[in-house]
């Protein structure tokens, strides 16, 4: 091994990543040449001195108090997660809920059934309206892929202009292998809201779309907050449903779905356009 | 048959055995991807509540520290990187490798010459080299340097390619060195050499 080679392979050669063979032949190297060993020594010694300063570097806020919060912070989520209240003023959606969920099961919806009796959120109507979308939809899809689905598309079609027009915001009709399949207006937590139904050849997600000045994020909610570029995000995650509440410009895109192998934070349906 | 509370305490017990022994690290990192301390609070808290979402996810034995920091590079990429992105231009290629040795060896203390300069430099000066890297190269650096992650486990850390980790970390390292060397020479611990 040449100089060249040797020094090519120096910061490798540090962090402890060349093969077996180079790392034999860059020793062997340094051992006879003075001028590389230089170099090596004045790499691996600044390494060193960086990552011990790094170290040492404590934090002033203390950990125990970070603990604590981060502890308050999983209970919540324990809490969030299907707990039945007592007396909780969504007792009636509740039952509606469990049997949207026994109509899942029924068509195959299957595995969440168990955790979902026992589910008694804020959001559960919304969890309703799309498993009782989510079935339709799949009734739906067999008779879509025979036909010409001209019926579906025309009806996602308007929604989409409606948006559009409304609210500046552009839905996608394709969000990669899923087909945005039918679109309608529904009132939910007693407002009137636009509800998209996505579908692939195996999943249906869900899209609710409300006026921002109608519709205010729940407080359990204003926590799990993500910004991304102009869109604020709001993540509710049980096994039931997902949902994630998008709040942008003057309008509130939620998405849902029950099928946990779905990223639903990837999964924006439109943009906003100038 | 319901959720039950006995699964659910036994999900927390696990998660809390596994996951908290990384709050040091992930705080020590955390504060240096965001320079502040307080982003970095929120970056550990919001890591913590995603990966207890995601308990399920992970699979047992697997290498739960990278996991962690996986998701709060994530976290920081997506909620925080883009709060002050503003584009970066970052021209280290007239750097070259041995930028620093050459400044120091002719110095004329050909035996250790990077003894004396490093004995100068202060913590706030590396912490001040670190903060101004661009986001990006700051990310594989301190993971690197800091936590001592290998090539691979950066690479799946921060969703990047192998020799993207690689070249970021040249990079990084030689851009690093030529902060130090300029505090040192404008606190005046060393003297300036014409290259
Ligand atoms: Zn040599």
């Amino acid at each position: 091994m040449n100089c060249q080679e040797a020094l090519d392979l120096l910061y490798e050669f540090i962090d402890k990543e060349t093969s077996d063979i180079d790392t034999q032949q860059i020793q062997a190297h340094l051992k006879k040449c003075g001028d590389c060993f230089q170099k090596y020594r004045l790499e691996s010694s600044i390494q060193e001195f960086i990552h011990a300063k790094l170290a040492d570097d404590k934090p002033a806020a203390s950990l125990e108090r970070l603990k604590s919060k981060v502890s308050a912070r999983l209970d919540q989520v324990d809490r969030e997660e299907c707990g039945p209240k007592s007396g909780s003023p969504y007792r009636l959606a509740f039952i509606t809920v469990a049997a949207a969920a026994l109509l899942v099961l029924m068509i195959g919806g299957a595995g969440i059934i168990t955790d979902f009796i026992t589910h008694t959120s804020t959001y559960a109507p919304l969890e309703q309206a799309h498993l009782a979308q989510a079935h339709l939809a799949q009734a739906h899809l067999a008779q879509v892929e025979n036909s010409s689905g001209t019926e579906t598309e025309f009806a996602a079609e308007s929604v989409i202009s409606l948006m559009l027009e409304q609210n500046s915001y552009e839905l996608r009709p394709n969000l990669g292998e899923f087909v945005l399949i039918s679109g309608k207006t529904e009132e939910i937590l007693g407002v009137e809201m636009n509800h998209l139904t996505y579908s692939s050849s195996n999943a249906i997600v869900s899209v609710f779309i409300v006026p921002a000045d109608k519709f205010s994020i729940p407080d359990d909610l204003l926590d799990t907050k993500i910004v991304r570029g102009d869109l604020e995000l709001f993540d509710h995650n049980c096994p039931a449903c997902r949902l994630v509440f998008h709040v942008i410009g003057s309008i509130v895109v939620i998405t849902a779905t029950s099928d946990q192998s779905i990223e639903l934070l990837d999964f924006i349906p439109g943009k906003l356009v100038a | 048959m319901t959720g039950g509370t006995t699964t659910d305490r036994k999900k927390r017990t696990a998660f809390e055995a596994e996951a908290l022994p990384h709050m040091d690290a992930l705080m020590r990192t955390a504060v240096r991807m965001a320079k502040n301390e307080n982003d970095a609070e929120d970056i550990v808290q919001e890591t913590y509540v995603k990966a207890y979402r995601f308990w399920d996810k992970f699979e047992t034995g697997s290498n739960c520290r990278a996991w962690l920091f996986r998701i709060m590079t994530n976290i920081f990429i997506n909620e925080y990187r883009s709060k002050s992105r503003s584009p970066v231009t970052v021209d280290v290629d007239d750097l070259d490798d041995s930028f620093l040795y050459g400044q120091l060896s002719s110095s004329g203390r050909e035996d250790n010459p990077e003894k004396e300069l490093l004995a100068k430099i202060i913590d706030g000066d590396v912490r001040k080299a670190i903060d101004e890297l661009p986001d990006d190269f700051r990310m594989v650096v301190v993971l690197s340097f800091l936590e001592g992650f290998s090539y691979e486990e950066i690479a799946e850390i921060a969703d990047l390619q192998l020799g993207t980790v690689k070249s970021r970390l040249h990079r990084g390292r030689r851009l690093l060195q030529k902060k130090l060397y300029d505090y040192a020479v404008s606190n005046g611990y060393i003297k300036d050499r014409p290259k």
